[in-house]
């Protein structure tokens, strides 16, 4: 089967006409000869009977008159009948009554002579008859006939093989002639394929010349072609453009990526403007908060030295001048000069007080100067050291940021508890991490102001675990949902109305930045959110 | 069957010819044995105008004096020719074959031999001489005796034909082929 599955279709096509031919031929040569024999049997045996009953008949008068020299002489006849081998007679006794060849044995048996049958034993017929004249048995027949279908059916066997030889022949020559008329089709079909498979020359067409099957197949693969050409046409432009894109390409991803990084630092600098104007403003509003202090205290201060008995000392020492030349008896008989002593001797009595609360609020004044110094120094020490990578306790860094969001807290009514255990300094950058704890500060203090909570608290918890500076800061706010929780520190990504989404993400990138880490924890709803920031202590930093 | 009816006939027949040559034809030439015997075979192959025949019997006469008549009546004392009992009448004149279906003619001058012939082609009779002469002078078959002592007979086609009687053409083919036979 596989021999057959590798030969070329010109070879496939002849084999079956081949086979087909054999087969047919063999099968009607046997059909012919099987009719043939068979009907030569029939006519062997119907012309054994008759040949039998007429000799038989003839045979009725010397049977019934007891001449037997008339059976055989009627016997002899058949001397010129080349099939009858044999003839014998028998009278109804049972008893060879004439035979051919004359003298001849009888080699029947009983049976035979009772039933009327033809029985073919190898070339030869023997039929037996029963000789009867007017429903009167007068005797028996015996004949043997030379059939010769043994003879006939070798030459029939040769005949088939000729036939066979023949037909093969023609076969052979007729289907090399019209396989070409199935395979050359193919074939061409082939090379066309082969050529275009080669060459990848879609452009070649095969040229259709019968509406069979094959010219089907023909308009299919010219269809194919078209849809293939086109497609590859199209294929041809596609990477054409995809070339001139992917020359293009570098240039535009040059430009992408400047952009980008524009784009980027452009943000991490409004970013890191937004955090200093979160620090700013703490700032200013520390300072407007003293500023007010101090306004406070000046208005009191100015009351106070309105309302002081300073403002009729002019009064008092004009009138002093006037009488200086006599100034005791102004004294003694001016009732004017009496008053002014008293007033002189009341000045310490009634300025005392005053001055105690005037310098009270001066130094008040003073000390709400020196703090809005301090908070302005603080802002500008923030601003001036940008990008400075220094080694800090961040417990400071705590400290400034609760100082620089003083105000706000203590407005919020927010109680800051702070648990500071002794922990190595690390290496930050103060701009950095202060903006990240003003950030954090904010939304706690936002988280915890939207909600009914009665006790809003900011806890700061820091210690040191696994080679970390570790600090979490909790709050007692509304939480952040666990769906939320895994994307607060996505770039864009926000909860609040007027949020930028850029909060969050900018202090995990600064803790990125200065080798730390950043997380956040939520329990349940109103149980509040926790952040981790993590430092790591370098070795040298451990010794230090 | 056939067989036990195949020997049962052949049985028969031996032990009929056994009682007939041991018992009283012992004596009797074995032609006129034949001969009797052949009357019945000859019917066989002829066939007698319905007119002419008798229900019952078969009549057979012979004409003439002769030592065939006891035997031919013994013969056919039980045996029947065309299934029917035969009857044997003794004839002394040419009238007297009328009604026979078979005539033997044993002794007849000229004028007798004419007159029956002619009743017999009349009447539908078969006559069968005891000699080749009467057939030579017009009886339908006649007995002889061939060289080597067989009873063998002749068949006038003429007179065959001049009759009435129906004779099946293998009783005429064996007579002709006796007669070329002899003649060789």
């Amino acid at each position: 089967m596989n021999l057959f599955a590798s030969m070329s279709v010109k070879n496939k096509i002849i084999l079956i006409i081949l086979i087909v031919s054999f087969i047919v031929t063999l099968l009607s040569a046997g059909a012919i000869s099987y009719l043939y024999i068979t009907d030569k049997k029939e006519s062997t045996v119907y012309q054994s009977k008759i040949k039998a009953r007429l000799i038989g008949d003839y045979s009725i008068p010397a049977l019934t008159f007891n001449y037997p020299d008339r059976a055989v002489e009627i016997l002899k006849k058949l001397e010129n009948d080349p099939t009858i081998e044999r003839a014998e007679i028998y009278s109804t006794d049972f008893t060879l009554f004439a035979s051919y060849p004359p003298a001849s044995n009888s080699t029947i048996t009983l049976d035979s002579l009772l039933t009327s049958t033809s029985i073919f034993n190898g070339d030869y017929l023997d039929t037996y008859e029963t000789i009867t004249f007017n429903d009167e048995r007068y005797g028996y027949i015996h004949l043997r006939y030379l059939t010769g279908i043994s003879q006939k059916l070798r030459q029939q066997i040769s005949m088939v093989f000729l036939l066979l030889a023949g037909v093969m022949f023609v076969a052979i020559m007729v289907a090399r002639r019209l396989q070409s008329i199935i395979s050359n089709p193919l074939i061409n079909l082939s090379k066309a394929a082969q050529t275009i498979s080669q060459n990848h020359d879609y452009g070649i067409r095969v040229t259709k010349v019968n509406n069979d099957e094959i010219g089907e197949l023909y308009d299919n693969f010219n269809a194919l072609l078209a849809e293939t050409q086109l497609k590859e046409s199209e294929r041809n432009e596609a990477m054409a453009l995809l070339r001139e894109h992917k020359d293009n390409l570098e240039q535009k991803v040059r430009e992408r990526t400047d952009t980008l990084l524009s784009t980027q630092k452009e943000l991490i600098d409004n970013a890191h403007k937004a955090g200093m104007a979160d620090i700013a403003s703490g700032a200013l509003h520390n300072v407007g908060n003293i500023l007010n202090s101090i306004k406070t205290s000046a208005s009191l201060i100015n009351e106070y030295h309105n309302n002081s008995g300073f403002k009729r000392f002019s009064q008092a020492n004009a009138l002093l001048n006037e009488h200086i030349d006599s100034l005791e008896e102004f004294i003694l008989h001016d009732p004017r000069g009496k008053k002014l002593l008293l007033y002189y001797l009341e000045i310490e009595k009634m300025q005392t007080p005053i001055d105690t609360q005037i310098t009270n609020h001066i130094s008040r004044l003073i000390d709400k100067v020196n703090t809005s110094v301090d908070v302005i120094h603080s802002q500008q020490s923030y601003a001036s050291s940008a990008s400075l990578t220094e080694l800090y306790n961040v417990c400071e860094i705590i400290e400034d940021g609760l100082s620089m969001e003083s105000s706000s807290i203590e407005k919020q009514h927010i109680s800051v508890i702070k648990n500071f255990d002794e922990i190595p300094v690390v290496l930050i950058q103060r701009t950095k991490l202060i903006h990240i704890f003003i950030n954090l500060i904010n939304n706690a203090k936002e988280a915890m102001i939207n909600t009914m909570v009665k006790d809003r608290t900011l806890k700061f918890n820091v210690f040191v675990r696994d080679n970390s500076v570790v600090i979490k800061i909790s709050d007692s706010g509304h939480g952040i949902p666990e769906e939320i929780i895994k994307n607060v520190f996505s770039h864009g990504f926000t909860t609040k109305k007027s949020g930028h989404g850029f909060g969050l993400h900018s202090c995990a990138n600064y803790m990125t930045e200065m080798g730390g880490t950043m997380s956040a924890t939520s329990g349940d709803i109103l149980s509040g959110a926790t952040f981790t920031l993590e430092f790591p202590i370098e070795s040298h930093q451990s010794e230090v | 069957m056939d067989i036990l009816f195949a020997l049962e006939k052949m049985f028969r027949y031996v032990c009929f010819i056994i009682l007939f040559l041991s018992t009283s034809l012992s004596s009797q030439p074995k032609e006129y044995i034949f001969k009797s015997i052949f009357l019945a075979k000859f019917s066989k192959f002829i066939e007698w105008p319905p007119s002419h025949t008798d229900q019952n019997n078969f009549i057979v006469g012979i004409y003439g004096k002769g030592s065939y008549k006891s035997i031919i009546e013994k013969v056919y004392k039980t045996k029947k020719i065309k299934n029917k009992k035969v009857v044997i009448k003794y004839l002394d004149t040419p009238s007297q074959i009328v009604g026979c279906q078979m005539v033997i003619i044993n002794q007849a001058n000229d004028s007798e031999l004419k007159s029956i012939l002619k009743l017999a082609q009349h009447h539908s009779i078969l006559t069968i001489g005891n000699s080749l002469n009467f057939v030579e002078q017009g009886a339908i078959l006649g007995f002889y005796i061939a060289e080597n002592n067989t009873i063998k007979f002749s068949l006038n086609q003429q007179s065959m034909k001049n009759s009435k009687l129906s004779i099946h053409f293998m009783l005429v083919e064996i007579a002709n082929a006796l007669e070329k036979e002899d003649s060789k």
